[in-house]
């Protein structure tokens, strides 16, 4: 049995089916994220998971035992919320130390140097005098984290906890999870909307669609190969093309007929390609289309490309150029194209 | 008939009996309002506009109200009759707001005690009812005596009136007169209240106050007014009125012809029928107010109601009213402190 | 500061019409409050008699024993209203803010239903109550706590349960603003950290809560310090609050000067809390 086992998790707001039966095993020490559009249930499964929201089926079990029906001060995990949540009526030091007071294992002092050490990982202790307020929002994430970390977690839950943040302070707070998690090894749970971030992060991605799981897998092969129309359109980047298997090989709704290897058996069929696989010119195989749109984005251009009924994009360096009426050709090798399941 | 053939005829009629050709003015008197102005009207008010064809203005106004209406008036008074029950008029006629009436002005003045017309030598009207303090009792108790008070079995059980009320007044000046106090002396009456506060006699200050304690069983015995009774007998509870031997001191009522207005003899007709046998067994009947007319024949069931006949009527006590009134802020302080906890 | 507005930007006609906003409640004010509070000042130094010193109707309260145990009274009788009202105004607005709108809403009329009563009906409501072999006191003496017979009728317990039902909604409304901007993040916070329900609300709540109680305490406190039908009707003659006497003073003895300089004390005391109030709320924000 793994370290969290969730089995079979149901929740319904009303007549909502929030979650429609949820089981995953995450291993001691990972990094899991759980990614979804907004009202996919990937946030209720956390909170679920802390004990803020009672399940109405299946249950949680953490090393071993169910905590399903445990409140939340009950389970030693860490939940770090998007709004931070930091107490505004206590300085940042005492924010840190909350959990130990509140736990109270230890004395005051050992508290006040735990809290300090904590705030130091995040480098943050020369502000422990502070009151949150007066901090900026990076600084405010900091503390929130030191606060979730300052007490070994069985468990480390973040929702959403770079989503206020802007893009540069975003990437370096990435870079800080990555690192906290790596001298740590803190099991974290990680709930986001952003793939990019999910991708980057975590080993691990639960893909959450309508309050089921769409698709799990570890994050280098849920980006090589969606496996889902949805998965793939959601972690973006990728073209999903409706052909026809046909003996003599795939149809696309140009009419232009390719040969790929592995193809499914005959019928219809959905071909995902990824825009950065693919390139302007003669390929192995070669599309043709018409560009619709050039994008440009610093250090590569998309082109958003008509191929028959479909629309593809392209992801390419700058030094390839068309404009926008061009017909042109779009190329690729076969080994690239993946099957949607 | 029209309104202005009646208004004439009311001019030809007023003429005649002042003996004077002066256009009619309204006859303008005071009630007290509620219940009591409903049987003032219906008792006095529309009998006279019958017999002398007037019409009679009414003006609610109590009796300190009254008298200050009739001081600012005192160079243009509006009012023909005015109504005292606080012993206003003696100020009034001091103060010359009053016309003096002769007991041949009356044709009813020989029916009356002699108590209900001693101050007409002094310019003040007759008493035409008296409200009677006395013993309320829910017949546990057979109170004879003013001292049933200090001996009742228990006494939590006792109520007494508050000073701001008339009736709590004159509880204490009677108390005083029972242990021997004199109007100059009021300690001895004091001294009763703590006695009775010291038994636990509760004070209460507003007669639905009396009517809750005597209903929720809280008490069973009180001094109030002989009126009220008849209210709470009214309301479904067993409550005898007893006139203590000593005597009972009683709220005067009296009607006065004001000094100053064309139709003085029509105001005495006023009073004259006021003070009329058949008009206070009306108030007897209707109020349970004493009479002050000897003549008065009251039916046995009311009788045994309402403090009648020659003895009952000897033993109201009046106490003077210019002492009273003289005395009420002092005797008011002096009391707050007895009696405060 | 370029995007500031000065006056001339703002339009000619901006000052006619801030005087004409302003008017009605700047007449009210002064004509319903200044003006008689001045009064009232005024009188308060008349002397009952020439030649005396203007503070001859103060030095009669002070000297006075009775009238000192009548303000001790209403004193005590205040705070003990204020706390009783915090204790329980504080967790109804809590569940209000955190219950589904529907209950907490229906508990929020509950409690503000009462205002909308006239005093007296409500007040004689509690003397039905309160009395002889009302619900209250039967209740007390079930759970052992007073006599079969009791009353609470003209006693000061008597007087705290029916002030504290009165001025509930003032504490409860004025709680309840403050709670409804604290972030249910920061309990849930507090819950994953280890903190229980009641810890959480001892901890988090209550501190954020402060500024709401405190000024609901203060509304509460000015209230109850100041009320006297509610006293009078309850608690009975016997135990005279400073606005009742007031009231006596001013209609039954018409020791008017007397009245007032009881009235101004009442004012100063209140003030007295006041102030420090908010200079210290005005100094916190700025």
């Amino acid at each position: 049995m793994s370290f969290l086992e969730l089995s079979n998790i149901t929740k319904r707001f009303g007549t909502f089916e929030a979650l429609r039966g949820i089981s995953l095993s995450i291993e001691r020490g990972s990094f899991v994220s759980l990614l979804g559009p907004s009202g996919c249930g990937k946030t209720t499964l956390l909170r679920i998971i802390a004990g803020l929201e009672t399940p109405n089926g299946g249950s949680v079990v953490i090393d071993g035992s169910d905590v399903t029906r445990l409140p939340p001060e009950a389970r030693k995990l860490a939940m770090m919320f998007q709004s931070y949540a930091l107490l505004p009526h206590m300085t940042v030091l005492d924010n840190v130390r909350f959990p130990l007071r509140m736990q109270g294992s230890s004395s005051t002092a050992d508290q006040r140097q735990r809290a300090h050490e904590a705030l130091a990982l995040v480098k943050l202790d020369h502000l422990a005098d502070s009151r949150p307020r007066q901090l900026s929002g990076g600084q405010q994430q900091r503390v929130a984290l030191a606060r979730a970390i300052v007490y070994q977690p069985r468990v480390l839950l973040l929702d959403e906890p770079l989503s206020n943040l802007d893009a540069r302070l975003r990437e370096d707070m990435q870079i800080e999870l990555q690192d906290l998690h790596h001298r740590l090894g803190l099991t974290t749970i990680f709930v986001t909307h952003d793939q990019e971030e999910a991708l980057s992060l975590s080993d691990r991605v639960v893909l959450m669609r309508d309050g089921a799981v769409e698709r799990d897998a570890p994050a280098d092969e849920i980006y090589d190969d969606p496996g889902t129309p949805f998965a793939a359109d959601f972690l973006g980047a990728a073209n999903v093309l409706k052909v026809l298997v046909e003996p003599s090989g795939v149809r696309l709704s140009n009419g232009q007929m390719l040969t790929i290897g592995q193809a499914p058996k005959n019928g219809e069929a959905l071909l995902i390609l990824r825009q950065e696989d693919l390139s302007l010119g003669e390929g192995t195989l070669s599309l043709d289309g018409i560009v619709e749109a050039r994008v440009f984005m610093g250090t590569r251009v998309r082109y958003v490309v008509r191929v028959g009924d479909d629309t593809i994009r392209v992801l390419t360096d700058r030094d390839q150029s068309a404009q926008p009426g061009d017909r042109i050709t779009v190329g690729f090798s076969p080994e690239r194209a993946r099957w949607a399941r | 008939m029209t309104h202005l053939s009646k208004g004439a005829l009311v001019a030809v009629a007023a003429s005649l009996l002042a003996g004077t050709a002066m256009a009619q003015e309204t006859f303008v008197i005071n009630s007290f309002g509620g219940a009591y102005e409903e049987a003032h009207r219906r008792l006095v008010i529309e009998p006279f506009e019958q017999m002398y064809n007037v019409e009679v203005e009414v003006v609610t106004a109590y009796s300190a109200d009254a008298l200050a209406q009739l001081r600012a008036q005192a160079e243009n008074p509006q009012f023909d009759v005015i109504h005292f029950s606080g012993g206003q008029e003696v100020t009034a006629a001091a103060e010359g707001l009053l016309a003096p009436i002769t007991p041949d002005q009356l044709s009813n003045y020989s029916q009356l005690y002699p108590f209900a017309v001693e101050g007409l030598e002094q310019g003040q009207g007759p008493v035409y009812s008296v409200a009677v303090l006395g013993l309320l009792s829910d017949g546990e108790a057979a109170p004879t005596s003013w001292n049933d008070l200090f001996s009742a079995s228990n006494g939590e059980d006792v109520a007494i009136a508050d000073i701001t009320n008339t009736y709590g007044l004159l509880t204490l000046l009677m108390l005083n007169q029972v242990r021997g106090g004199t109007l100059d002396d009021i300690q001895p009456g004091l001294d009763a209240v703590t006695e009775l506060l010291d038994n636990g006699a509760q004070i209460l200050s507003s007669s639905p106050e009396f009517q809750q304690a005597f209903a929720q069983d809280a008490t069973s015995l009180a001094a109030y007014a002989q009126d009220y009774a008849y209210t709470l007998q009214q309301a479904g509870l067993p409550i005898d009125f007893v006139q203590p031997a000593e005597g009972s001191p009683g709220i005067y009522i009296t009607a006065n012809v004001v000094a100053g207005r064309p139709n003085e003899e029509l105001a005495r007709a006023f009073v004259d029928l006021s003070i009329s046998a058949a008009v206070q067994a009306g108030w007897a009947e209707a109020l349970r107010y004493s009479p002050t007319n000897s003549t008065v024949e009251l039916p046995v069931d009311l009788a045994g109601q309402v403090v009648y006949g020659d003895e009952a009527a000897a033993n109201l006590v009046r106490f003077d009213p210019v002492v009273v009134n003289a005395q009420r802020s002092d005797w008011t302080d002096d009391w707050n402190r007895a009696i405060a906890q | 500061m370029p995007h500031s507005l000065r006056p001339a930007e703002r339009g000619a006609g901006a000052f006619g019409e801030s005087i004409l906003l302003i008017g009605p409640g700047a007449a009210l004010l002064i004509g319903a409050f200044l003006f008689p509070v001045g009064q009232i000042l005024v009188l308060s130094i008349v002397p009952p008699e020439e030649g005396l010193s203007i503070w001859t109707n103060f030095a009669r309260f002070f000297e006075d024993d009775y009238y000192l145990r009548v303000a001790w009274r209403t004193f005590r009788l205040s705070v003990i209203i204020t706390l009783v009202t915090a204790m329980i105004g504080f967790p109804l607005a809590y569940v209000v803010a955190r219950t589904p709108r529907v209950v907490g809403y229906t508990l929020l009329l509950l409690t503000v239903l009462p205002l909308m009563t006239s005093v007296v009906v409500r007040t004689f409501g509690w003397i039905i109550a309160l009395g002889r072999g009302g619900p209250v006191a039967d209740l007390l003496s079930l759970a052992g706590l007073g006599a079969r017979d009791a009353t609470l009728l003209h006693t000061e317990t008597g007087i705290v349960i029916a002030m504290v039902q009165v001025l509930l909604p003032f504490m409860t409304l004025t709680t309840l603003g403050v709670i409804s901007t604290i972030h249910p993040h920061l309990e849930e916070a507090s819950r994953t950290m280890g903190a229980g329900f009641y810890r959480t609300l001892r901890h988090v709540v209550l501190p954020l809560s402060v500024p709401g109680l405190v000024s609901g305490s203060l509304l509460v406190f000015a209230l109850s310090i100041s009320s006297f039908v509610t006293p009078n009707l309850v608690g009975g003659v016997r135990l005279p609050v400073m606005a009742g006497a007031i009231y006596q003073q001013a209609t039954s003895t018409l020791d008017w000067n007397f009245a007032a300089a009881q009235s101004t004390l009442l004012l100063a005391a209140v003030l007295g809390l006041l102030i420090p109030y908010l200079a210290l709320t005005r100094r916190r924000h700025g």
